[in-house]
């Protein structure tokens, strides 16, 4: 008897340790252009070309968190703060490009298989490896370029930001089931309106009292940069979209 | 006044009808006389047994109870005390450390960690520690000597009354006795590890079965690198009478220090970068301390029965580990140091109050207070600390009481009643005195279960609902977040964790084997931990398990004794569906025991099926086999146990996080598996020598 129990409990034990089903998707920046940000100053802003230099893409599971029961006032989002669980990546630096084109893979993610809710990467200074010669993104973070509008003016902007060392945004949104046959590339884009709140980056900036000139120049320092750069560094501005 | 009980043949546990299916409500008073009975009923022949007066043990009708006899431990394999708890069906226990640290639980679906789930008591006295640095419910089982534990009592479910904070799961109480033996006696094991242990232990031949004076001293280099532990601890425990009263004082004392090897991820074996035995933690480890003293009272007069204890311990631990290599700091090292310290005093009574003779109140309350102490710093692999993560000194107040029904008429049994448990902290944040905050959290836990036996047969239906506390701190105030967006999710107030479960079973027992089976089904609505990395409360969704446990006892021969048992359970997340990480879904176990003086053996095999990791990696099924034989000639008594007697190559445990250890290779977050390896062949030797 004792034979055939040890014998029945070898023949069980021939499993062995799976790892988690993954796949490799391309990630690029997605979206042609810009719906203009209505802000509460009344102004029309479009953003015609942005860039962003930023480092460790990482997408993210829910996890198990419970969001139906955060705190009044409060949302649950994930990430790493807050129960999201990283299981897809695209390690290295990278520059997001949005100028109206269609722009080439910034590489290929590793994904596990899952139900993804979430999204990260780090703000950083860009390099002048990272764009062509004479692109302003170079020692700043981001770049915006566009025009304002109100009451039939308009004037173009050009915006430079620094962003602090390690600042990152936590949860853009991003809603995919990933399984292992997926083929999408996954498209970052920019919000320049809000799409839960609906407020904007330039809310609170009243351009043509601030500039009185032909043209706004927004440069690191001033208050206007860095009423702009606290709402353009959030998650709720960037998103991922599945192409 | 001495009672007579008489006790027909029968197989263990398997009960007669004159015997009620007991679980044990008060373990410092009636465990040991439970046992007793239980031991006196493995015997194979009729005999009269002549038990303690004292108080009848509640019946709390539960199949998910098993009662494993001083005998019957002896003849399982065992090097420490946290191996004997591997009788308890269903029970998976994982080290990913070394012997000395603290076991990971695995119970009805129930990730316990190191017994956030599992209510253990050791002499009456609850072990696990509220708010641990390294685990809620931390349950370090390394001061008890395995020669001094004269039974385990397993109940699964929060179905009796007297189960307390951390029954989310089930509870298992040790008792600590020496039933058999008698004398003094002198022991000496070699291992192939480098094993040496020396133990000693002074019984009066003429004592109570709880008086004792046992103490050992352990070295072991552990297999693989970096499993080395020792350990040295002593148990001191006595009976004492004065008219109807009876006392029991306790003292402990014990030290340890173990290796953390820390966890090899399978990728980085397969690169050829580590070897499964490695430790990737290199040097680090952590050490264990305990000073304990405990008085149990017990009283009966007339229709009243009144148990009391008390005791007051000082705990220290203090660990250091990395488990994810240079993932969260490239240049210093993701090593971290614990350390916890605290005193813990403790008050317990219960009142059981015959009101008919088929009718008895149950009633009790407990009182713990506790102060500790705790810190946790990141360290370099040289240890020194480069950022201090926590420094937070808490007082607990923990109250509960509960109060009761027990009805016995015929071949029916019923017991009922709820019970509060409280908790007060007070939480001093030594790092930022801006975040200190106290508060309370309290459940209510209502409780029934009915049971029918005949001579044959056993049935039984039971509901209840078990807690686990919060840790003190989560008690201290939200971390600031000026700079995020005010969306951010920054947490909730602590709570307690309810777990309602309700389970029904029956037994089958003939003259020379028994089988019963238990359906078994756990709900909690919704999760509260605290979250170390954001240092928030979180809530987790709501989970259930639905499991079911068999098994089989037969006793062939009058010196054979088999035991085979099974556990199923499908334990998954409510919203997503995704089953609990970590939870066996299948565990089987076999033992065989031959008493067949002067020889002796025991044979106790494990099959774990293939566990859910996160994210969807599933970890390997294993199957173990260990075996002990023994042989006594006069006053010498030779045993061989034998570890791994199949050479299986198993993990013990298997994780699936992000690790980074050869940083020559590209970082990476994405979780892998990781593996901490079973225990090898191996084999160890033993004389013990009685005076």
């Amino acid at each position: 008897m004792s034979r055939y129990l040890v014998l029945s409990f070898a023949l069980a034990a021939c499993t062995s340790t799976e790892e988690a089903a993954r796949v490799d998707l391309p990630v690029s920046t997605a979206g042609t252009s810009f719906a203009p940000a209505a802000t509460d100053l009344d102004y029309q802003v479009s953003v015609e070309r942005m860039s962003v230099a930023v480092s460790g893409i990482q997408f993210t599971i829910e996890g198990e968190m419970h969001t139906g029961l955060a705190p009044p006032g409060t949302v649950a989002h994930p990430g790493h703060s807050a129960g999201g669980e990283v299981t897809g990546e695209l390690p290295g630096d990278y520059v997001f490009q949005w100028s109206g084109q269609t722009r080439p893979t910034l590489g290929v993610a590793t994904m596990i298989v899952g139900y993804y809710l979430g999204a990260n990467f780090s703000f950083r200074t860009a390099v002048a490896a990272d764009v062509p010669a004479g692109d302003p993104l170079v020692g700043h973070a981001i770049h915006l370029s566009g025009t304002v509008s109100k009451a039939g003016v308009s004037k173009p902007f050009d915006a430079l930001f620094d962003v602090e060392p390690n600042t990152n945004v936590i949860g853009a949104v991003f809603e995919d089931e990933i399984n292992e046959t997926s083929t999408e590339t996954l498209g970052f884009v920019f919000f320049p309106t809000d799409p839960s709140e609906g407020d904007t980056p330039f809310d609170g900036v009243d351009f043509f009292t601030t500039f009185t000139g032909a043209s706004i120049e927004i440069r690191p320092g001033s208050d206007t940069h860095n009423i702009i750069r606290r709402a353009i560094q959030t998650h709720d501005h960037y998103g991922v979209v599945p192409q | 006044m001495r009672s007579l009980l008489f006790i027909p043949i029968l197989v263990t546990p398997a009960l007669a009808d004159e015997a009620p299916l007991r679980t044990v409500a008060d373990p410092d008073k009636d465990l040991l006389r439970y046992i007793a009975e239980a031991e006196a009923k493995a015997t194979t022949t009729p005999e009269t047994i002549i038990v303690d007066d004292g108080p009848a043990p509640v019946d709390t009708p539960s199949s998910g109870v098993r009662v494993v006899t001083a005998r019957q431990l002896e003849l399982t394999p065992h090097k420490n005390a946290d191996d004997l708890l591997r009788v308890v069906p269903g029970l998976y226990m994982s080290q990913h450390g070394s012997e000395g640290k603290g076991q990971q639980f695995f119970l009805r679906g129930f990730d316990a960690v190191h017994g956030s789930d599992i209510a253990i008591r050791v002499g009456g006295i609850q072990i696990n520690e509220l708010s641990n640095v390294h685990g809620q419910g931390y349950a370090d089982l390394g001061f008890v000597i395995p020669e001094t534990v004269g039974g385990i009592v397993s109940r699964k479910g929060p179905f009796d009354l007297e189960q307390g904070w951390f029954a989310t799961a089930g509870s298992i109480d040790l008792d600590l006795s020496i039933p058999e033996h008698r004398g003094k006696r002198v022991g000496y094991e070699l291992g192939s590890t480098n094993r040496h242990r020396l133990v000693l232990v002074e019984a009066p031949e003429k004592g109570p079965a709880a008086e004792m004076i046992a103490a050992n001293i352990m070295h072991d280099d552990g297999f693989g690198v970096g499993r080395g532990s020792e350990h040295g601890s002593v148990i001191a425990q006595t009976e004492l009478r004065a008219g109807k009263l009876r006392f029991r004082p306790l003292v402990v004392g014990y030290w340890s220090k173990f290796g953390e090897p820390g966890v090899v991820a399978i990728k980085d074996i397969n690169a050829g970068y580590f070897d499964r035995f490695d430790a990737p933690a290199g040097e680090l480890g952590g050490r264990s301390q305990r000073l304990l003293t405990g008085l149990g009272a017990q009283y009966s007069q007339g229709d009243d029965d009144v148990t009391a204890s008390t005791h007051l311990g000082w705990r220290g631990l203090g660990i250091e580990e990395n488990f994810t290599g240079f993932l969260d700091s490239a240049e210093y090292g993701d090593a971290r140091r614990q350390m916890h310290r605290a005193v813990t005093a403790s008050g317990r009574i219960s009142w059981r109050h015959r009101v008919t003779p088929w009718l008895r109140a149950l009633s009790g309350i407990e009182v713990v207070r506790d102060q500790i102490v705790q810190a946790e710093q990141r360290i370099t692999g040289a240890g020194v600390v480069w950022r201090e993560e926590r420094a937070l000194s808490a007082s607990i107040l923990s109250g509960s009481a509960w109060a009761g029904l027990e009805a016995r008429k015929g071949r029916w049994t019923a017991t009922g009643g709820a019970r509060v448990d409280t908790l007060a902290v007070t939480a001093l944040d030594r790092l930022d005195p801006m975040r200190s905050g106290d508060g309370m959290a309290s459940a209510v836990s209502p409780r029934l279960a009915i049971g029918w036996r005949s001579e044959r047969a056993t049935f039984s239906i039971a509901a209840g609902r078990g807690q686990r506390p919060p840790e003190a701190r989560a008690f201290t105030r939200r971390a600031s977040r000026e700079n995020m967006d005010t969306v951010v999710y920054d947490g909730g107030d602590p709570e307690v964790t309810s777990a309602t479960a309700l389970e029904t079973g029956g037994e089958l027992r003939w003259d020379k084997i028994s089988t019963g089976a238990t359906v078994f089904a756990t709900w909690i609505d919704r999760e509260s931990i605290f979250d170390h990395i954001s240092g928030v409360n979180a809530l987790l969704d709501g989970s259930r398990r639905y499991g079911v446990e068999a098994f089989v006892e037969a006793s062939p021969l009058s010196w054979l004794a088999l035991r085979g048992d099974l556990t199923a359970v499908d334990a998954r997340f409510v919203e997503t569906g995704n089953p609990i990480p970590g939870a066996p879904r299948l565990l089987a176990s076999a033992e065989a025991r031959l008493d067949l003086k002067p020889w002796s053996a025991g044979l106790a095999g494990r099959f774990l099926g293939p566990r859910p990791l996160h994210h969807g990696a599933t970890a390997s099924s294993s199957t173990v086999l260990d075996a002990v034989g023994s042989y006594t000639r006069g006053r010498w008594t030779f045993a061989l146990q034998i570890d791994n007697l199949l050479a299986s190559s198993w993990n013990e445990g298997e994780y699936h996080f992000a690790s980074w250890w050869d940083t020559s290779t590209p970082r990476s977050e994405i979780p892998r598996v990781h593996l901490s390896p079973g225990r090898p062949f191996g084999a160890r030797i033993g004389a013990t020598v009685q005076f």
